[in-house]
């Protein structure tokens, strides 16, 4: 019944070997179409099932729109959501890139010095138990109104999951691994280059991934005061103005881009971690 | 103590000459673990090409290249290969060949093949006597199997715990090279009989 199934039984019926690989490829392609199309299928379904509910429950617009509505929105106020988008992009990735790098520079200092660790990850832990409403107005009085507080938020959400990670990552070393290294006379800055960075990149890229959707986040709630541009600030104008179909809009445009960033973080890992033995094929 | 990864409680430890740490680091000694201890992320060539890189390209090179070694372990055509793509056995080579690279005059291998299934290690048992024939090496072999120690030896030493002590050096007087095969020859069975019996009375 279940393409396995089939393959199983085609896998079976052939002796020929050419034969039975190509009804293994076929297998394969049909399941992965599936795997793409699955989605689709459901994204549409839901659509529908929104947009019916609206018509038949006679909601009014500003409660929920409809999608019809939405999607005009997207379209024709294009060039305006993108505009928005492109503050909130370059705040999320340059908040990415900054706490990451944070994140990795305090967990290399971690791994070499206990003080540093027990001393600071208490703190660490303590600014990352604030929460990001609360965070987002002392960065605005502390930084100002421009940029600077959205990245400074975004960076924040992103430090600590790679704080954690990476630390771990970069300790998890096997003792034969260390004791091979003993061995061959490396020196500590061959030990950590050679190995624990490598071994590292697994936990690091896992929180990569958690980073990648709430900097978008943390930049869309930096907009959420006293700014005029991003999409934050649009979300904030929009419900205002109980212009659902706009916000709504927006709320698309926003998520589509944290997902493309985690996208592109996924490729990223795929490409570099080819030896990781968990990976999915 | 040998490969100077711990420290005599008392007395000191004589290596090649000199003491275990200079040893270590004129890289004499190769070390080859229980597991192989290979990095994940690095192909089989390029694991054996670790000990190169680490000592600032200043590292002895042994007489052979390591794709020269994966050849000598079994391993020609896999040198992209990475660990996690090699069965358990094919590891352990791969450990060999980059214990090899730095050209060691001396092999520590610390049950190396306790982990494979018994074919394996049969089949490496032999092949390791290869290498040792064509290579010259020492090698300090340590197994809790008496045929294993009986089959590779020139010379057992048994080893007694609690406390730790040695009990006996005892040469090996059988025929090299070595085959399988030599292990239904009665000396052979003699032999192993007679190291069981000095270990059971530790």
């Amino acid at each position: 019944m279940s393409d396995q199934a089939n393959a199983l039984a085609l896998g079976g019926a052939f002796v020929d070997d050419a034969a039975a690989r190509a009804s293994f490829l076929a297998v394969q392609r049909r399941l992965l179409w599936r795997k793409r199309l699955l989605p689709l299928a459901a994204i549409l379904a839901l659509l529908l099932v929104w947009w019916q509910s609206i018509e038949i429950f006679g909601i009014r617009p500003f409660i929920a729109p409809s999608p019809v509505a939405v999607g005009h929105v997207l379209f024709a106020r294009f060039d305006m959501l993108m505009a928005n988008l492109l503050p909130t992009a370059i705040e999320a990735v340059l908040g990415f890139l900054l706490g990451n790098f944070a994140g990795i520079a305090i967990a290399t200092a971690f791994v070499y010095s206990r003080t540093m660790e027990e001393a600071f990850f208490p703190i660490a832990v303590m600014v990352n138990t604030i929460p990001v409403v609360a965070k987002a107005p002392i960065l605005v009085l502390l930084l100002g109104n421009g940029m600077s507080p959205k990245i400074a938020i975004a960076a924040l959400v992103c430090f600590f999951p790679t704080l954690v990670n990476m630390t771990r990552g970069l300790r998890d070393v096997s003792t034969e691994q260390i004791e091979l290294m003993h061995i061959l006379s490396a020196t500590p800055r061959e030990v950590f280059l050679k190995l624990r960075v490598f071994n590292a990149l697994p936990y690091l890229f896992a929180a990569l991934k958690i980073a990648a959707s709430t900097a978008v986040i943390g930049a869309i709630v930096g907009e959420w005061i006293g700014s005029t541009t991003g999409i934050g600030a649009l979300i904030i104008s929009a419900t205002y103005n109980f212009d659902s179909p706009l916000l709504y809009a927006t709320i698309v445009v926003g998520s589509t881009f944290a997902a493309l960033f985690f996208g592109v973080i996924t490729l990223v890992e795929r490409r570099i971690l080819k030896w990781h033995v968990t990976r999915q094929p | 103590m040998i490969a100077d990864l711990i420290q005599p409680s008392a007395g000191s430890a004589t290596v090649l000459g000199t003491r275990p740490q200079v040893a270590r680091q004129s890289r004499q000694i190769g070390f080859v673990f229980q597991d192989a201890a290979l990095l994940p992320w690095r192909t089989a060539q390029q694991n054996v090409e670790l000990p190169l890189e680490i000592g600032g390209g200043s590292a002895p090179r042994g007489p052979r290249s390591p794709a020269e070694l994966l050849e000598l372990v079994g391993l020609g055509g896999w040198q992209h290969a990475y660990p996690h793509e090699l069965s358990g056995g094919m590891r352990q080579r791969v450990a060999i060949a980059r214990a090899l690279v730095s050209g060691p005059k001396l092999l520590l291998m610390d049950e190396p093949f306790g982990a494979l299934d018994e074919i394996t290690r049969d089949r490496l048992n032999e092949e390791l006597l290869q290498i040792w024939a064509s290579t010259g090496t020492t090698i300090v072999f340590v197994t809790h199997s008496i045929y294993e120690a009986a089959f590779m030896a020139q010379e057992v030493l048994l080893l007694a715990a609690r406390p730790g002590r040695v009990r006996e050096l005892v040469p090996v007087v059988l025929p090299t090279p070595r085959k399988v095969a030599l292990r239904e020859a009665p000396e052979f069975v003699a032999l192993a009989a007679h190291l069981r019996h000095l270990l059971e009375s530790c």
